[in-house]
């Protein structure tokens, strides 16, 4: 029998592959709370409703718009590794597009900085009421910043794989790799990021403490609205850009799509249909949920992690699959001799614990601080 | 000898030279990422401050501040960071691929300490109000430590590229880690950065709402203090100039007239601040406005920007000394090109091939894209023709062929005698305002020469090697 992904790769290969999806799976939760948050903050700020608080107002948005500044430099920071690791597993592919995309590649740095600015704009709106007419264009700008940013990358590696193009793509100078899976990825990535960001924000909403009611509103209602129709929409464009991915493979010889099977494609798209199926039924039984507790969160946690696990594997199993970095085995192997890896285990574990520590006194701080309120509350004779 | 060679695809910048864009992003975040390592030490000492009673005011100019630091450097700091990698894939992929083959342990470990930046920045930006001091301080020592450990890191993984010591014999890591100039460029960018951090401070006190003119003065003396650490910059200076090559040495102290007057430059703009900060600001002689203090930052910045060109401009001919040339070729590989030709297995076609009149001048044209275009431009910035204007057709065929001996920061000439005819004659077509037609210059006899003085150049680099002690060895 054929090996599993990925012990069918020698060990440094593999420890070097692993460490970087590792990594990009931390990146993606933070990157898909950005998409999916930025997207629906635009969206209610369009379409703010006629009920009595706006949909703008209510606790998605204020959580959202809140902790965004926060979740996009934690996309960037998680994002650091994954970029160091593509860097050494796949290095001359993931230069190249970088290269043969240029300008319109960099110019994705300014627009960044861009979008994370009017978030904070649309940030200090939370305590003051802003007309929709200067709402609205700020968070829609915002955004697209971050479709532009998303868009970039899929096309960045869409390029990185199809080597074939290089060469005339950089005498045309077009700055731009016209391909017909760029559409459906995206789409993929677009709708596969609500179920993340919903997640996220019901964890957080959880905690929420003005407006339990409204908050416990959304957790029950929009909220499970929000994942399971990007799980739908996801396995749906998922189809597409299988059809559109079979139909490049097969495009030379005209043969209808076959559908190139494997153990470890199997194994992983299992993976990622359990979690699907967990998520799903986490999402329903919320919905029927007397309240958002903790427990209610736990089995959609867990299929989120194992979609995200079996979907980045497949992802990389289909990258795998057209470009061939066998001749790269051998400088992983030199790699992993290079030194400064106990170093980095030493300070990653200190680091984790120092991380842990601060979250850990501000959580104390902050239940010291709500007991201290409700107590002067009772106090008062306000309950 | 090597046998094959990795071509990758060259961008055009128009007339702007590549070390422009990549210097100009660089500085801007050298400057913020030495503001926030600076920000997080003085963020300390303020809140010791406010919590022991010392400073009344020490609290809200604590805020404040903070709120700049997030805003500023947790922005526009982090994306540059990130910008920085991606401008010096379009510049030297193989700089930043050998860099990242060396040291992407020591980059991981640079990057947990980014996490603990992030987290208590932001745990103490959102709930700063409700902390006790205790955990105030914990929280902005957390911040501080961790932003100076990212300094630690990058500086040894940068300092390598001009003096890597031993690793060029022992390939040990940490050999190159802490070579020559890792620890005064270490102890000088640690009070570039207080200094960075303590000139904004000024400005941020300047700009804080309900504060009277006494409640400032104090403020900024307070934020001055750490000016006075600016005493050691002329003798960590001396160090690091006692540390890298002599070669680069040289040029820094004259040989170069451009890189002696951008250390000139940042000599000059750090003495300006260090006396200003003395006289007006510890001896309280003066009240620094927003201005003033505005001032001084571009100063700093401006000082920044000159140390950080010399910097690397005292690389040449190397973007890693002894192992990759500034063109991304390596020593062996001059060996191999000279004999296969530099660009006769390039992959990626002329962009404008049409423009050229003959097959000399698109070989010529893609001998300037692999060679020359990383510090060239044709006729613009740092212009080839510029450079070569005043030269015969002889000797710009000779110069080029011995390039290395014609300038000791330019690298040897990588390609053999139709290469250096192809790129003679590009330049020559260029100067005569590029006409539609142009004859192929073939002679045997002139590529016969050519090649004569390639071999008399020889492959090796026109600067001496030095070892980690700095002993001057033959090449």
């Amino acid at each position: 029998m054929a090996a599993i992904f990925p012990l069918d790769l020698p060990f440094p290969t593999a420890f070097y592959l692993l460490l970087y999806l590792l990594t990009l799976i931390g990146h993606v939760v933070f990157m898909n709370y950005v998409l999916a948050g930025c997207c629906y903050l635009a969206w209610v700020n369009l379409f703010s409703g006629r009920a009595s608080v706006p949909r703008h107002r209510r606790p998605l948005a204020d959580v959202l718009s809140d902790w965004m500044p926060f979740a996009i430099s934690a996309a960037i920071t998680m994002g650091v590794a994954p970029l160091l690791f593509i860097q050494i597993v796949y290095k001359e592919r993931f230069y190249s597009a970088n290269l043969l995309l240029s300008h319109r590649w960099m110019i994705m740095l300014p627009i960044l900085i861009l979008g994370f600015y009017l978030v904070y704009v649309v940030r200090s709106w939370r305590q003051r009421e802003t007309s929709p007419a200067k709402r609205a264009p700020v968070v829609i700008l915002a955004a697209a910043c971050f479709l532009f940013a998303a868009w970039s990358w899929t096309e960045n590696h869409l390029l990185s794989l199809d080597r074939a193009s290089w060469p005339a793509l950089y005498a045309e100078g077009n700055l731009r790799y016209r391909t017909p899976e760029l559409l459906p990825r995206l789409l993929l990535w677009i709708a596969g990021s609500f179920p993340t960001m919903a997640l996220l924000a019901a964890w957080q909403l959880k905690r929420h403490q003005s407006e339990p009611d409204l908050s416990r509103s959304v957790v029950t209602r929009e909220l499970p609205a929000m994942a399971l129709g990007g799980l739908i929409l996801s396995a749906l464009l998922a189809g597409w850009y299988l059809l559109a991915i079979l139909r490049e493979l097969n495009a030379s010889n005209g043969a209808p799509p076959a559908f190139p099977m494997n153990a470890s494609i199997l194994l992983y798209a299992a993976l990622a249909l359990a979690g699907l199926v967990l998520q799903a039924i986490g999402w329903l039984r919320l919905r029927s949920a007397i309240d958002g507790t903790s427990a209610s969160l736990v089995l959609p946690s867990l299929g989120l992690l194992l979609t995200l696990a079996g979907v980045t594997v497949l992802r990389e199993l289909y990258r795998l699959s057209r470009v061939d970095i066998t001749a790269l085995h051998t400088q992983h192997a030199e790699l992993l001799r290079s030194g400064g890896f106990w170093a980095f285990l030493v300070f990653a574990l200190i680091n984790i614990a120092v991380i842990a520590w601060c979250i850990h006194a501000v959580a104390r701080a902050l239940r010291a601080s709500r007991q201290s309120a409700s107590g002067c509350n009772r106090f008062l004779g306000s309950d | 000898m090597t046998t094959s060679f990795p071509y990758y695809p060259v961008n055009d910048f128009g007339p702007v030279m590549k070390g422009m864009v990549i210097g100009g992003l660089g500085i801007l975040h050298v400057f913020l990422a030495q503001f926030a390592i600076g920000a997080g030490m003085l963020l300390c000492y303020f809140q010791w401050l406010a919590q022991t009673g010392r400073s009344v005011h020490a609290r809200r100019f604590l805020d404040g501040y903070f709120k700049v630091l997030v805003l500023i450097s947790f922005v526009v700091g982090a994306l540059t960071g990130v910008g920085m990698w991606f401008t010096t894939i379009q510049i030297s992929p193989r700089t930043i691929g050998t860099m990242v083959d060396v040291f992407h342990w020591l980059w991981a470990t640079e990057w947990t300490f980014f996490c603990v930046e992030i987290v208590a920045g932001y745990a103490f930006y959102r709930y700063a109000s409700i902390l006790t001091d205790r955990v105030r301080m914990a929280l902005l020592l957390c911040y501080a430590i961790a932003s100076w450990f990212s300094l630690f890191w990058i500086n040894g993984i940068i300092s390598w590229q001009l003096t890597p010591g031993d690793w060029v014999e022992s390939r040990n890591i940490w050999a190159g880690f802490f070579n020559p100039s890792f620890w005064p460029s270490l102890i000088f960018r640690t009070i570039v950065s207080v200094t960075i951090a303590s000139l904004v401070a000024c400005v941020v006190i300047n700009a804080l709402p309900n504060l009277d003119r006494p409640a400032r003065a104090e403020l900024i003396h307070i934020a001055a203090r750490p000016l006075i650490f600016m005493v050691f910059m002329p003798v960590l200076g001396v160090w690091y100039l006692a540390a890298i090559p002599d070669d680069s040495r040289s040029w820094v102290l004259g040989g170069s007239a451009a890189m002696t007057l951008f250390f000139a430059g940042t000599v000059g703009a750090s003495l300006l601040i260090g006396l200003y900060a003395l006289i007006a600001m510890i001896r309280r002689r003066l009240f620094v406005s927003g201005a003033t203090a505005t001032l001084l930052c571009a100063l700093a910045l401006q000082a920044t920007a000159a140390g950080e060109f010399v910097r690397e401009g005292v690389r040449k001919p190397y973007s890693i000394r002894e192992t990759l040339y500034s063109n991304s070729i390596t020593r062996d590989e001059v060996e191999h090109l000279r004999a296969a030709g530099s660009v006769t297995h390039d992959p990626y076609p002329l962009r404008n091939a049409d423009e050229y009149p003959n097959d000399q001048l698109r070989r010529g044209a893609k001998v300037y894209r692999l060679q020359c275009s990383v510090c060239h431009t044709i006729d613009g910035a740092n212009g080839l023709t510029h450079l070569t204007g005043s030269w015969t057709l002889e000797q710009k065929r000779m110069n080029i062929a011995k390039l290395q001996h014609t300038k000791p920061f330019m690298p040897p000439f990588a390609g053999n005698a139709e290469d250096v005819e192809s790129v003679v004659q590009l330049l020559t077509w260029t100067v005569a305002h590029r006409p539609a037609r142009w004859p192929e210059s073939n002679d045997p006899q002139t590529l016969a020469t050519i090649s004569q003085w390639l071999d008399e150049a020889g492959t090796r680099p026109g600067i001496a090697r030095t070892t980690a002690t700095g002993t001057r060895m033959p090449e």
